[in-house]
């Protein structure tokens, strides 16, 4: 009886901490989010709070702030995808080709 | 960048308001909405840097030359730099691990990055506000108390 109590104690000792642990596991600004591989993501906030800032500085009357701020956002990420697009091509087209 | 008749000059409560939080310059101004707006932008940049990278992208001892940059929020990144460091140096009382995660690889990269551009772009907030054109509610009572008498007066009383 006293065994079965012990093993019932360490296995609740055992569910608690592995509890604790997985509580533990993500903590909102401790931890980092786990988008490694999912990381080109950011590139949505990053130009979207840019484009805000930004236009909120750069404009001179506030009218159609929204319409340039998304504007801007559109912009950035076109773009960004289009470096992408050029990169790859010289990295894995062009350069073979020349070598 | 407010569009008034007023020549620019400089404005140095706005640039120091500017400094201590994102939008407050503007604020000085009597431009509410393009000082909500600036706040947003750069606290949305600065925050939803240590959302993805956690707080340990705010560094000053370990990442000198992005602070550099970060620290252009203001106080904000100053706090942040103190809670991560006290964060690191406290342990877990369950899993002995230190508080605070370390940040590594394009999570830490983005993180820093996002947190970096906010410094940035409240540096370029903070220059617009040091020059920019006159628009306090006090400038503005100064001026219509200094009109002549005649020109002061309304058409119907006159």
């Amino acid at each position: 009886m006293t065994h079965l109590a012990h093993i019932l104690t360490s296995a609740l000792d055992a569910s608690s901490l592995a509890a604790a642990a997985d509580a533990r596991a993500y903590t909102p600004f401790l931890d980092p989010l786990d988008l490694h591989d999912q990381w080109w993501f950011t590139l949505i906030p990053i130009a979207f709070f840019v484009s805000m800032a930004y236009k909120g500085v750069r404009m001179k009357t506030l009218e159609g702030y929204w319409r340039y701020t998304l504007l801007m956002t559109a912009q950035i990420i076109l773009g960004m995808i289009g470096i992408s697009v050029f990169l790859y091509v010289l990295v894995e087209v062009l350069v073979p080709v020349l070598e | 960048m407010t569009a008034n008749r007023n020549p620019e000059s400089l404005q140095p409560p706005a640039a120091i308001l500017a400094c201590i939080l994102p939008g407050l310059g503007y604020l000085w101004f009597g431009d509410a909405l393009r000082a909500a707006y600036v706040f947003a932008g750069v606290m949305g940049l600065f925050i939803g840097g240590l959302f993805i990278g956690g707080i340990d992208v705010i560094d000053r001892r370990e990442d000198r030359w992005w602070f550099l940059l970060q620290a252009g929020v203001g106080p904000a990144a100053f706090v942040a730099d103190h809670f991560n460091q006290a964060g690191k140096s406290a342990l877990d009382p369950v899993t002995g691990d230190p508080l605070v995660s370390k940040s590594v690889g394009r999570v830490n990269e983005a993180g820093s990055l996002m947190a970096a551009l906010a410094g940035m772009l409240n540096a370029i907030a903070v220059i617009d506000c040091l020059w920019h054109a006159p628009t306090t509610p006090r400038r503005r009572r100064t001026r219509s108390t200094d009109m002549p008498p005649s020109s002061a007066s309304s058409p119907r009383a006159s």
